[in-house]
């Protein structure tokens, strides 16, 4: 290298040397503070915890959960919890979203005015708020479990949704919920938690979903349903077989986006109590065991993984979609 | 199935755009379809809209000073709780008697923003950002006090107050860390590179709620003993750093979006590195951008009431504090009147911002 360009290149090292250098004294700092800290506080350091016994119930788990049973399956049912509700909401606020936008180009008149308002009006509301106001103000005024309101086999009431479940053991049959006393037997639950947290998360991410939709199917031009008119084709088959395809392959990067804010989203779980990573891990473990720092750190790694899981399935989307093209 | 590759019928022409009043016929049945969810959607918002005026008008309680006031057969909304509580929803438990520092400062920050909107010529995107950043540390300045003025510490801010202040503070000090991330991941400097990129996808694959649980439980354990910091300045540290992040990314497409040659052309010209950034690359780049910051500043007024989770006393915790209060616990209807007069605060506000956004990108 020329003395020349060395020259030249010279501030640029001095300032990558220096810029680490800040960065290390930080984090040698910080260790260093932490270790006093936590030696001043009598706090234990590390994983250990995780394999000893939780002693503190679920009150909904996928997966068999004990008071007995450990940290490490407390945080098994609290992932499997949050990916439930984003699996839930994402399927939902999709169906919505698609729902909205093509109402938003409708012919002008009300189904128009309304998706529009629609959109306004959910998008600028903070979703906390929603997930409250669903949570405190809309399911509370559900009646009591003697005056369940029936459709079917299923039962709604202030103790939640209750849907018919599968019976395995002695014989495969239906179990249907039945009202026994001043509780629900039988059935599967989706507690009360659980249904605010999905319609909070449903309809403000159907808001954004439905402009990311709406882009989309602009993009599709006129043509490709003109041409599919004039084969013959009904408007709903069209919109299905030749727009849709072209007008989701547009939208996915963003709605994919979108499905991640939503994964982060979901962590306002922890407002109204429902069991997913933020309340279990970050509240009940770190508080339990006081070891704030590896209960963090385990939060901030299930939701990057989360949000990894989604980008990965959307590039799978992306790519099947793209090939699919031809290109 | 049949297939039809030759339509049979003739489509109907379309027709003209029509510039007339509304045609009713037209606007409800375009399509036999559309027709009757118009229809069905009528009927569902006159339902639900009838009940709305029922349990906000007729049957609301406007005056009163505690839940009693509240409690009739009829069930509607409690007005009164929102009226009985405007200090508390405004201020915060500010001292009564320093009131007309808060005064000035919204007074302050409404003239500004009237100008910002209404003068869009005299207001240069120069002079709106140097608002942004100068306000809040006058607003900061003269809240705190100190000198000749008592200090009222932060701990008593709350309401909308504590709101405006952490929007604008968070705005104030994201704004120039975002821009300086997203210059940083266009360096040729790796070891600047690097930091960016970790420290922008770091942060934006982790929820708000969670770096603000972070600001509040963990951060006092990696500071020095006997240094403290209160919970309301790490929850402001935490929504500028995450916001940061997320103006990085807006100022990112703004620097992709001006073209190479615009650089180029500066060096041509003989113009250093630096200049040509300051005159040639940012100009444009932060034009392209204004109307994103702008949803930026949504999105953080939407955040801002993730606070209330972490105990910091805003708007929403106010709300509920005050439902929680003695006085006015006991009545359902009380929270969710709260709670509606929040959704139509934060609805006007978030929404009329969106309409500025949307005018300054139609400008362009």
């Amino acid at each position: 290298m020329s003395r020349a360009v060395l020259m030249e290149r010279l501030p640029g090292y001095v300032a990558q040397a220096v810029l680490l250098a800040i960065v290390a004294w930080l984090v040698w700092r910080g260790v260093a503070n932490f270790e006093a800290n936590a030696r001043a506080l009598g706090l234990s350091v590390g994983f250990d915890f995780l394999r000893s016994q939780a002693g503190f119930q679920i009150a909904q788990s996928l997966i068999d959960f004990t008071p007995a049973s450990t940290y490490l399956d407390a945080i098994v049912a609290a992932a499997l919890n949050t990916l439930l509700v984003v699996a839930l909401a994402g399927v939902f606020s999709t169906l919505i979203g698609l729902g909205i936008a093509f109402g938003r180009l409708a012919p002008p008149g009300v189904v128009r005015g309304a998706s529009s308002a629609y959109v306004e009006v959910f998008r600028n509301i903070p979703l906390l708020l929603q997930i409250l106001f669903w949570y405190f103000s809309a399911i509370a005024l559900l009646p009591a479990v003697g005056d369940s309101i029936q459709f079917g086999p299923v039962l709604l009431n202030n103790r939640g949704l209750f849907l018919p479940g599968l019976q395995l053991d002695p014989a495969i049959a239906l179990n249907r919920p039945h009202v026994d006393g001043f509780d629900v037997a039988g059935g599967f639950v989706i507690l009360p938690e659980l249904m605010a947290l999905t319609l909070g998360l449903s309809i403000y991410n159907s808001t954004f979903l439905a402009e990311i939709f709406r882009a989309g199917i602009l993009s599709v031009p006129r043509g490709q349903s003109e041409a599919a008119a004039s084969v013959g084709l009904s408007g709903v088959r069209a919109a299905w077989l030749i727009v849709l395809p072209q007008a989701l392959r547009v939208a996915l990067p963003a709605a994919g986006g979108q499905y991640q804010t939503l994964a982060k989203a979901s962590s306002l779980a922890a407002a109204i109590g429902y069991p997913d990573i933020m309340q279990i891990v970050g509240g009940t473990v770190a508080s339990q065991t006081s070891q704030a720092l590896e209960a963090m750190t385990l939060v901030v790694l299930l939701y990057a993984a989360i949000n990894l899981v989604i980008a990965l399935i959307v590039n799978l989307l992306n790519r099947r979609l793209l090939a699919h093209e031809g290109r | 199935m049949t297939t039809h590759f030759v339509r049979q019928t003739l489509i109907d022409p379309r027709l003209a755009p029509a510039a007339a009043p509304i045609d009713w016929r037209r606007a409800l049945f375009p399509t036999p379809a559309i027709g009757v969810l118009s229809l069905l959607l009528l009927a569902l918002l006159a339902m639900s809209g009838w009940r709305f005026v029922q349990w906000a008008a007729v049957h609301a309680h406007w005056i009163g000073d505690s839940a009693e006031a509240c409690t009739g057969d009829a069930g509607g909304a409690c007005w009164a709780f929102v009226a009985a509580r405007w200090k508390p929803w405004l201020v915060g438990n500010y001292p009564s008697d320093q009131l007309w520092r808060v005064w000035i400062c919204f007074a302050a920050f409404a003239l500004f923003w009237i100008w910002v909107v209404r003068r869009s010529r005299t207001a240069s995107l120069q002079r709106v950002l140097l608002g942004f950043i100068l306000l809040p540390v006058a607003f900061f300045a003269l809240l705190i006090g100190g000198g000749p003025l008592p200090v009222v510490a932060p701990t008593l801010w709350g309401g909308v107050l504590l709101t405006l202040i952490v929007t604008l503070a968070t705005f104030a000090t994201a704004l120039p860390i975002g821009l300086c991330l997203a210059l940083g991941r266009r360096s040729r400097m790796p070891v600047v590179r690097w930091a960016c990129i970790v420290f922008v996808e770091g942060m934006r694959s982790v929820p708000l709620l969670a770096v603000l649980f972070i600001a509040a439980t963990l951060v006092p354990l990696f500071l020095p003993r006997g240094f403290t910091m209160n919970l309301f300045s790490r929850a402001v540290v935490a929504f500028a750093l995450f916001n940061a992040a997320m103006a990085a990314e807006v100022f990112r497409g703004g620097l992709q979006a001006v073209g190479r040659g615009q650089i180029e052309a500066a060096t041509t010209v003989g113009l250093s590195d630096f200049a040509a950034l300051r005159l040639i690359v940012l100009p444009q780049a932060i034009t392209a951008v204004v109307p994103a910051l702008v949803n930026i500043m949504i999105a953080v007024i939407k955040e801002t009431t993730l606070l209330s989770v972490i105990g910091v006393n805003d708007l929403l915790s106010a709300v509920e504090s005050g439902a929680r209060s003695p006085a006015w616990i006991g009545e359902a209807n009380i929270l969710t009147s709260g709670y509606v007069f929040l959704a139509a605060t934060y609805l006007t506000v978030c929404y009329g911002l969106s309409r500025y956004s949307r005018r300054l990108e139609a400008r362009r």
